[in-house]
């Protein structure tokens, strides 16, 4: 590690800057996934939050068994060395087989949900992911190594195959969390290109230093139910106890890393986290809220009053521990909107700088996938807006489920549809500008009027060329910029 | 005359081919010892019987012991290629994952059944409980013949774009290809061989640690080997056939001479091996032509793959992505870590080596005391 630091100093002057603009091809690239009822960032997000909660488990466990180690050698703590080899079984029977497939999953996950995400993000970092694979890579055998031959061995070499496994899966968290926190924070490389500039961008060092805390957190509450289930007196599993309730401790510093990691998120992002949108607002406070029980009730009880905790109350624990980490993959996930990479790509995989383009040329002419459900439109200008759907809206909405945009729209007027979905981005700042021309803006309506009358057989075409005007003018005060750069306009038509 | 595939190419896609060629053919290691070795145990198990122990010194009793611990390098080397693919064929890769969709996203579940099935086949458990243990021995079986399958069709609908917008339109998750049979019968027969070199060095290593390992394992071995080895080849030729003159065409190219004669020599080499053991007195196969021979024939066939793939899609479009992709920066750092992680790996092996010494000293210990 220490080496791969001078090494940054080192080699972040050897980039040449705006070496990498990546061939981008919109969202028609790609066959578009439909998960029918279910918004595409619950799919992520689901996969993400176990992923990310076992990886925690993964990380802080393995600084938990070196520390449990060194005790066991240290104080002559027999104790502390069966316990280590109950825990580690858990730790390779979770995390290495379910940490290790459900990143995989995530992967695969990420392509199915937004394969222009991805390829930007693998184009961008891949020699980082292969340095994390390197890491990978070293916590398997080293792991393994200890799992097979660990009562093999002495104490020195036991604790030199934790402490190598503690740090490659620290270091794999250290390399993931460059590319990840850049996602919402590029910083400096949206000019320089450089990937140090994005790799040490912005909100690195507090999303770094609070996922090390949720980390030991979750390690030290997967230790006390382990511990409770092991066949030693109370008073015994008590002072095992004790040593791991201590990785709780640093959660005394998440507020203020919370408060940083916060102060560096874009302003339209954390104005959504603190109440600009009631469902990310939620997940905040749900995160706060599990983690400030966690750490009141291991501060208070079990260090101060020194009780004793029993698995069920430790199972309890770590089901918050779990809540707090899925509100804070939420929140993580969704602060980004309306980027998937901020300043770089829209979620629905348009380029900011294509917007003004897709205006004149359109979002869905060159588009090579058939609609499939083609043969139920009855007019061509409602399959055309399906296609704007599909392309534009599809995935952060869906036409029958989750954050519907049928029942979104179903109470507005013609007018203020139009002019709503004209100015996208103002109607509310999370959404991108909409990317097409008149034409494609009114078969998108039309589609959205005509199934909210529940897909009629006769539907009118509409293009009468005064409203297509009208249109385009609504299109031009919208600008093509995002609704946090340009000059914020309250949506006439809806308050 | 050219060099030798893939530095016939601009030095940018080269990079990233060899990177994903050697990183390939490490997943193909683990692939065929967990693949062929669960259809090894499967077999086995079809055939009734009580269980098999992993402390038992037989090859199945290896592959018992063994088995979690292959599967969990195979994900981890799958990792290496699956990010190199991207670089290398974004769209199509991506295009092709996003058409297979839920049956694609399947092996995820699928392996992690597997996985957690290959230590209940360990386990206490599952070793007092035969039909259990035949079961859970098949159930892993399928699970990575599924995974084997899935990635087969994978390969061949992302070289096929003209199938994709109708597979989308129907919503089709699965695609049919008069290839594909041959293509799956070459990998899985393909594993044996492997399996079987893996098996037969890991018996021959307790062996040498005073173990006695019975002559009949080997034999089996060399039979499975034997039988994969002309099964496999089998499977390419029909392969060859259905592809029409493709590969044929790929074969005859100069750039990759160097890569089929390595691919004979280590067929070669395996063959003659496992026949002289079949045949011999000693039965006993010469390990380290057999490793030397399997390991060149793995990474042969899979730059062979690799170049095939290569004519299909259009690399000149995609060659100005790679060197882009390049200047991104980073390899430094990789190449360091890449060294630096490889030596502690090798210490860690160091020490699982240094666990093993004491033990058989432990035990001679014990046997003298008795
Ligand atoms: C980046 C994700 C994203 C994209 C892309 C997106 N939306 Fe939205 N949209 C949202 C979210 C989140 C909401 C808020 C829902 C709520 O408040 O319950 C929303 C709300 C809406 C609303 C209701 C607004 C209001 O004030 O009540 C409409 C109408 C709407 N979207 C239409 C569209 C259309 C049409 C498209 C495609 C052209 C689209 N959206 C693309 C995320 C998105
Ligand atoms: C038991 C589990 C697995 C089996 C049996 C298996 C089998 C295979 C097979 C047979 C191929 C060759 C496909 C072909 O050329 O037709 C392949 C390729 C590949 N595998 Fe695996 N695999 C397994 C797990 C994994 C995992 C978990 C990963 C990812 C982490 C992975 C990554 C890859 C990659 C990237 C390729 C190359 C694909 C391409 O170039 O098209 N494999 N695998």
């Amino acid at each position: 590690m220490v080496v791969a630091f001078g090494l940054f100093a080192w080699h972040r002057r050897e980039v040449t800057a705006g070496a990498l603009v990546l061939h981008m091809n919109g969202p028609t690239a790609y066959p578009i996934q439909d998960f029918g009822p279910v918004m595409k960032g619950m799919v992520i997000g689901g996969m993400g939050i176990v992923h990310v909660f076992l990886a925690q488990f993964a990380i802080g466990g393995g600084v938990l068994m070196s520390y449990f180690e060194w005790r066991s050698a240290r104080h002559q703590d027999a104790d502390a060395r069966l316990f280590l080899d109950g825990f580690f079984k858990v730790l390779v029977l979770a995390s290495f087989v379910l940490g290790a497939m459900t990143g995989v999953g995530m992967w695969l996950t990420s392509i199915q949900i937004s394969p222009q995400t991805i390829g930007q993000m693998v184009a961008t970092f891949h020699w980082v992911w292969a340095i994390e694979w390197t890491f990978f890579c070293v916590e398997v055998c080293c792991g393994y190594v200890f799992y097979r031959y660990g009562a093999k061995l002495g104490h020195p070499d036991r604790l030199r195959l934790l402490v190598l496994y503690s740090l490659a899966s620290y270091g794999s968290l250290f390399w993931i969390n460059g590319i990840l926190s850049w996602q919402l924070t590029p910083g400096d490389w949206i000019l320089s290109r450089s990937l140090w500039d994005g790799f040490f961008n912005p909100s690195f060092w507090p999303s770094l230093l609070f996922r090390t805390v949720a980390c030991l957190a979750t390690a030290g509450l997967g230790a006390a139910v382990v511990i409770d289930t092991m066949s030693l007196s109370r008073e015994r599993r008590h002072t095992l106890l004790r040593s791991a309730i201590r990785f709780l401790t640093p959660m005394v510093l998440m507020p203020v890393l919370a408060i940083w990691y916060l102060w560096t998120m874009p302003e339209d992002s954390r104005e959504w986290v603190l109440g600009g949108s009631p469902a990310m607002n939620l997940f905040f406070i749900a995160a706060v809220g599990a983690s400030l029980l966690i750490a009141l009730y291991a501060m208070v009880g079990l260090l101060y009053k020194r009780l004793y905790m029993n698995g069920a109350t430790a199972l309890l624990l770590l089901a918050l521990a779990f809540g707090a980490s899925a509100g804070g993959e939420f929140v993580r996930e969704g602060a980004r909107k309306p980027f998937s990479i901020r300043q770089v790509l829209y979620s629905n995989a348009i380029r900011p700088d294509a917007v003004a383009r897709m205006r004149r040329e359109g979002s869905v002419a060159n588009d090579p996938y058939p609609l499939r459900d083609g043969e139920s439109y009855p007019t061509k200008q409602l399959a055309l807006g399906a296609r704007v759907y599909r392309a534009q809206c599809s995935v952060c909405h869906t036409l029958s489920g989750a954050n519907n945009v049928i029942e979104l729209t179903k109470s507005w007027d013609l007018d203020q549809q139009r002019l709503n979905i004209a100015k996208l981005q103002h109607t509310k700042g999370f959404m991108p500008p909409f990317a097409g021309p008149p034409s494609e803006l009114e078969a998108l309506v039309q589609m959205l009027r005509w199934r909210a009358a529940h897909k009629p057989k006769h539907w009118p075409v509409s293009d009468d060329p005064a409203v297509m005007r009208d249109l385009q003018r609504m299109l031009d005060e919208a600008t093509t910029l995002p609704g946090s750069l340009s000059q914020r306009r309250p949506p006439m038509g809806k308050r | 005359m050219s060099a030798p595939f893939p530095l016939d190419l601009p030095a940018t896609t080269a990079v990233y081919l060899c990177l994903y060629v050697v990183t390939l053919a490490l997943h193909v290691v683990f692939m065929s010892y967990s693949l062929g070795g669960a259809c090894y145990l499967a077999l086995a198990a079809l055939r009734k019987g009580g269980t098999v122990s992993p402390c038992e010194r037989t090859a199945r009793g290896v592959l018992v012991d063994w088995l979690p611990f292959s599967l969990g390098l195979t994900i981890t080397a799958g990792v290496g290629p699956l990010l190199f693919v991207q670089i290398l064929y974004e769209k199509a890769f991506y295009t092709a994952n996003l058409l297979l969709f839920y049956r694609w996203m399947m092996i995820v579940p699928v392996l992690i059944v597997g996985f957690y099935l290959l230590y209940l086949i360990k386990s206490d458990y599952a070793q007092a409980r035969p039909w259990l243990w035949r079961g859970a021995c098949i159930g892993a079986f399928l699970c990575f013949a599924f995974v084997a399958w899935s990635w087969t069709e994978n390969h061949l609908l992302s070289t096929d774009p003209r199938a994709w917008p109708e597979m989308y339109e129907q919503r089709r998750v699965v695609y049919a290809s008069p290839l594909l049979m041959p293509r799956l019968g070459m990998w899985f027969f393909g594993t044996w061989p492997v399996m079987a070199a893996a098996v037969a060095w890991q018996l021959r290593a307790a062996e040498s640690r005073g173990q006695s390992v019975p002559d009949r394992e080997f034999v089996r071995l060399g039979r499975v080997a034997l039988i994969g080895l002309v099964f496999g080849g089998a499977c390419a030729l029909g392969y060859a056939m259905r592809a029409g003159g493709q590969v044929t065409a790929v074969l005859n190219k100069s750039s990759l001479w160097l890569h089929v004669s390595m691919l004979v020599l280590g067929v070669a080499a395996m063959l003659v091996v496992w026949i002289r053991c079949l045949t011999g007195k000693g039965r006993r196969p010469a390990i380290r032509p057999l490793i030397a021979g399997t390991l060149a024939s793995i990474l042969a066939s899979g730059a062979i793959r690799e170049s095939l793939r290569v004519e299909q899609v259009d690399m000149a479009a995609l060659m100005s992505h790679h060197s882009r992709a390049l200047q991104a920066g980073g390899h430094v750092v990789f190449g360091i870590a890449f060294l630096v992680n490889a030596l502690v790996i090798a210490y860690a092996l160091t020490l699982a080596a240094k666990a093993v010494r004491g033990t058989t000293k432990a035990d001679e210990i014990a046997t003298e005391e008795s």
